[in-house]
């Protein structure tokens, strides 16, 4: 897809590439430079660092596609997006944080509200390119959220040693869930760990100007940034080690659609114990993929190397079952655990997943097989689903009702939705990166992620 | 395959020309390749030989083009020996053609080069060279005949042949011209053309005695569908399914007893294929085939029809059926009724009475248990049906199809929603036949159901059986869409004749079910990585196609049969009031 589009863009979009970096390197080198003298703290170390770190390394680390993304996003906002060329959310996430993180290291600003605001005008252009795939909007809300505990509790230029050291596992915001949980509101944000509260406030008051807290802040929000793809590419590792704990020996695993977190949690239970798979197929829209995984691996393909596969469960000892999306009921009743790779997750604990979920989780339901959703924190939306049908999307009806029928296609109505809402009752655990929950309770991982004055975005 | 049928259409019929269809062995399996029609020289009680001048649409057989003469085949049509040796069909001059019985062809361009498809091929070739068929068309006798070789049925099936080929010889030489005419003599040899058939011929002769010893190793009845499977290979059954795994469904007509009716054959097929689908349609198709069964019977002397007729003539017939795909239980329920009108025939009725009774009898069973039962059906059923109505249904069931056609006839303003799976898309036969009148369809896969099922205010289902517990067992998928729509409170009609009831009783989808070639799962050819082709050869990948499940009762608001409507938990007393009234017709 990238490739039919790829000298196209790429020649129209060079110059802004260098534009940005212009504009970026006029950024960082006139209006830090001029500010060196300022600083208290080793101005050399602090700008190597940050040239070494910001925009270039961004770049190399930029997967091409999401480069390009990012490039014509900012000359096009969500065009890409709009055309569908970046999918799911684990992709969209990916390129939204590549993206703001562009966008934070290259905009000037005075005041720490000029970057919301930035931040949130990106966001709200890139959620009007895909109104339906939340997981750009949970991006721009955690930015936003990462923004203002930045502001919040300023790390100063000490901070310059914590982004290094500290260890990229948990969000940036995950240090902060268990003083959130127990403080109950957003207020828990002013909360911040006794190294912050020693450190930060002098250095803070001690410049007396504004100036370097807002090189400061934005040197935060990168790093927070950076933290936030970290997260991203581990999620799903993150998941699969939870999967010892809910796959036992023997046991049957019904599972549908080949999502990368789904195949990475079976994979990690596949290396210690012996169960067996019941894949459903999900025809029309997710059967190819289904069986491309099943036969020669899940590709990877929203990392770099496009070609690189996860091993076949069968591979890995596991044996796999593929039925037909109609034959679930008729199997449900050998089944121990339903496994649905999730989309989004609305803070209700419903999710949204592909087409053709929400019937097995009704089917599991009605056999009383326990239903577990899986999604990486990132997938955790703020909203809550009203009206869940205004985030289903609908694909092409040819894959339903092939034109090879004829007159037929005329003759009759095809609707061809590719996202399903599961209700929450129907849901009994949901596993993401940071634990297994109930999903009664995901509205308050929700809280720990997403400030409340972002939810709107 | 098309060959028997050929065969026997044409013993039975009377017919002066069968079609034979020649079948060679690709790396994909077998294909046809070409079709002759084949004319009648001569039949015997064993043996029938044909002639043919033309070989049509050969296009495909290499070489051969330069080659059209005349065909001639000898093939001895003897209970046993049809489908081992059936015969060769000799292209004239370099090419030779062996049609066996399992539908497969050796085509051998010159001794030497044999591309063999089925274990016993060789020897027919050797037979066939060692008798009558010489390439060239020549009747001399090989000097050696591999008598002792050859164990008795096939020494039987040899002379035969070859006496038959020989009066074949005669006879064509005599009133033929097109057989003479393309019938050299063993001294044309020394003409260009004949040259490296007479070296064939010996080199045949020579390659018939060293493979003397081959001969005597060679099956006397080989099971070529067996011998022709590939090493043996993972198991690929689904252990929780491993009870409903059978032989597989038959889908040739190899090894077919004689006694088979060229009609049940053809259902038979038609069944495996799923050109007849359906319980309503399978059970018409087979009273229809028995139907005639039963008018080409003869009484042997010494035995009487009731007692012969279902006994002996029948179950072959039906064990053949039953190959083809295990009866649905309406076909069991319409069996059991025949069996029981023929049983209390009187033993006295002359046989042409008997026989147009049972004739009669199962006429007005169909017309009586199937036609009339759906018009009643359809018509309480369309009485269900409101204007504004939504209806959910799913696949294929030719009585909701009438319900629904019906009602849009009596004037209701309806939109149907037809839910639709794999492999076999039932559903789009429905939504043709409903869009055909005029009633505004939507069409959804089964992945789409919530959304279809959403506004759904009725849901019209049929049924394969009704269980004795109330439970519908139905085509797979079908317990989905009852219980989603279940949950949008769309009450579910069942729609079922009496026939289909039965007094089994299934708590889930693995109790009874019947489970479909797992290759309709594999996905089409040109899909390339995004199908499944080669799964075979995957370790612990297995695939699993079952037709039908169960659904639980509760579910179902209603069944409509030609009795009544009443509850599903109620289907016993239809069950009995359906056996009872299988006794009086």
């Amino acid at each position: 897809m990238f490739n039919s589009i790829g000298p196209v863009d790429r020649n129209a979009t060079s110059p802004t590439l260098t534009r940005t970096d212009q504009i970026h390197n006029a950024c960082c080198g006139t209006s830090y430079k001029s500010k060196l003298g300022e600083l208290p703290q080793d101005p050399q170390g602090t700008l190597s660092r940050h040239f070494s770190r910001s925009p270039h390394s961004v770049r190399s680390s930029f997967y091409p596609c999401y480069a390009k993304c990012a490039i014509v996003l900012t000359r096009a906002p969500g065009s890409l997006l709009r055309r569908r060329q970046i999918q799911g959310s684990r992709p969209c996430a990916i390129a939204t944080t590549h993206l703001l993180l562009q966008v934070v290291a290259s905009s000037k600003f005075k005041a720490v509200t000029d970057l919301l605001n930035r931040i949130r005008d990106v966001g709200r252009r890139l959620h009007a390119a895909a109104p339906r795939e939340l997981a750009v909007g949970n991006i721009v809300r955690r930015v936003l959220g990462l923004i203002r505990e930045v502001t919040e509790n300023p790390s100063s230029g000490e901070g310059d040693t914590v982004p290094n050291t500290a260890p990229p596992t948990p969000g940036p915001n995950h240090g902060l869930s268990f003083e959130q949980f127990t403080t109950s509101n957003s207020s828990a944000f002013s909360i911040a760990t006794p190294a912050f509260e020693l450190s930060s406030p002098p250095d803070y008051e001690a410049n007396g100007s504004d100036a370097p807290s807002m090189k400061d802040v934005k040197d935060d929000v990168l790093n927070g940034m950076r933290e936030m793809l970290d997260e991203l590419d581990q999620a799903d590792e993150q998941i699969a080690g939870y999967a010892l704990e809910h796959i036992q020996a023997n046991q049957t695993i019904l599972t549908y659609t080949s999502s990368v977190t789904a195949q990475k949690f079976l994979l990690g239970a596949a290396k210690r114990r012996k169960f067996t798979v019941i894949q459903v197929e999900g025809y029309p829209n997710e059967h190819g993929s289904t069986f491309e995984a099943t036969m020669h691996g899940k590709r990877k393909t929203e990392t770099q190397d496009g070609d690189e596969k996860l091993k076949t469960l069968t591979a890995a000892g596991v044996t796999v079952i593929v039925v037909p999306d109609s034959a679930v009921f008729a199997v449900m009743c050998r089944v121990n655990m339903v496994l649905l790779p999730a989309q989004a997750v609305m803070s209700n604990g419903g999710f949204i997943a592909a087409a053709g979920t929400a019937v097995i989780a009704e089917a599991a339901k009605a056999h009383g097989v326990p239903v577990v959703g899986l999604g990486a924190v990132y997938k955790l939306s703020p909203l809550f689903p009203y009206n869940p049908s205004s985030v289903l999307d609908y694909g092409d009806s040819g894959e339903v009702l092939g034109y090879d029928n004829g007159e037929l296609v005329d003759r009759v109505d095809v609707v061809n939705p590719i996202h399903d809402y599961i209700a929450p009752e129907l849901v009994d655990l949901f596993i993401t990166n940071i634990g297994a929950h109930a999903p009664s309770f995901m509205y308050r991982i929700v809280a720990d992620h997403y400030r409340q004055e972002d939810i709107d975005l | 395959m098309s060959f028997f049928m050929g065969i026997s259409d044409f013993l039975e019929q009377g017919r002066k020309t069968v079609a034979i269809a020649l079948v060679q062995r690709d790396p994909e399996g077998w294909r046809t390749s070409a079709f002759t029609e084949m004319t009648l020289v001569r039949a015997t009680r064993t043996t029938a030989v044909f002639t043919s001048r033309y070989l049509t649409g050969y296009g495909t057989l290499q070489g051969l083009e330069n080659t059209l003469g005349d065909i001639s085949a000898e093939i001895p049509v003897d209970t046993v020996e049809l489908r081992r040796v059936a015969g060769a069909v000799t292209l004239n001059p370099v090419t030779q053609l062996v049609v066996t019985g399992e539908g497969s062809c050796c085509i051998m361009s010159d001794q030497s080069n044999l591309t063999a498809g089925t274990p016993d091929a060789s020897s027919i070739l050797k037979q066939a060279s060692n008798t009558v068929l010489q390439p060239n068309g020549t009747t001399e006798a090989s000097p050696e005949q591999p008598v002792k070789a050859l164990s008795g049925q096939a020494l039987k099936a040899q002379k035969k042949a070859e006496k038959a080929a020989r009066r074949a010889q005669e006879k064509g030489d005599a009133t033929t011209s097109t057989t003479s005419a393309a019938t050299p003599k063993p001294g044309a040899g020394s003409s260009t053309s004949k040259a490296p058939n007479s070296q064939a011929s010996q080199h045949k002769r020579s390659q018939s005695t060293s493979q003397k010893s081959e001969n005597q190793q060679l099956p006397v009845r080989p099971r070529p569908s067996t011998a022709a499977r590939e090493p043996k290979r993972e198991n690929k059954q689904v252990s929780f399914f491993a009870h409903l795994y059978g032989p597989s469904r038959r889908h040739t007509l190899d090894g077919v007893p004689k006694e088979v009716h060229p009609q049940i054959q053809a259902l038979g097929l038609q069944t495996s294929s799923y050109c007849v689908c359906g319980s309503h349609a399978r059970c018409a198709a087979m009273l229809l085939a028995l139907k005639c069964v039963v008018q080409s019977y003869t009484t042997p002397l010494g035995t009487s029809l009731p007692r012969h007729l279902s006994s002996q003539h029948l179950s072959p017939q039906l064990n053949f059926l039953k190959s083809c795909r295990p009866f649905s239980v309406s076909q069991a329920n319409a069996i059991r009724w025949l069996k029981n009108v023929i049983a209390t025939l009187d033993p006295s009725t002359p046989e042409p009475t008997a026989k147009a009774d049972i004739c009669t009898a199962i006429d007005t069973f169909i017309r009586e248990r199937l036609t009339v039962a759906d018009q009643v059906i359809a018509e309480t059923a369309a009485s269900h049906i409101n204007d504004g109505d939504v209806v959910l249904t799913y696949a294929k069931s030719a009585v909701i199809t009438q319900a629904l056609r019906t009602a849009k006839r009596a004037g209701r303003d309806f939109r149907v929603v037809v839910v639709d799976s794999r492999p076999l898309f039932e559903g789009k036969n429905t939504a043709r036949a409903l869009a055909d009148d005029g009633i505004d369809v939507s069409y959804s896969s089964i992945t789409g159901l919530t959304h279809a099922a959403r506004g759904a205010t009725k849901c019209l289902l049929g049924a394969h059986a009704v269980l004795g517990n109330g439970r519908l067992y139905s085509r797979a998928g079908t317990a989905l869409v009852a219980m989603m729509a279940k949950r949008m409170d769309a009450p579910v009609v069942v729609c079922a004749e009496s026939i289909k009831f039965t007094e089994r009783v299934a708590l889930d989808s693995l109790a009874m079910n019947e489970l479909g070639p797992e290759e309709e799962l594999v996905g089409s050819e040109g899909e390339g990585e995004q199908s499944l082709h080669g799964w075979r050869d995957k370790e612990h990948l297995q695939l699993l196609n079952p037709l039908y499940d169960v659904t639980p009762a509760e579910y179902i608001a209603v069944v409509i049969t030609e009795l009544g409507s009443l509850p599903a938990t109620s289907a016993p007393v239809v069950q009995r009031i359906s056996a009872g009234a299988q006794e009086i017709v």
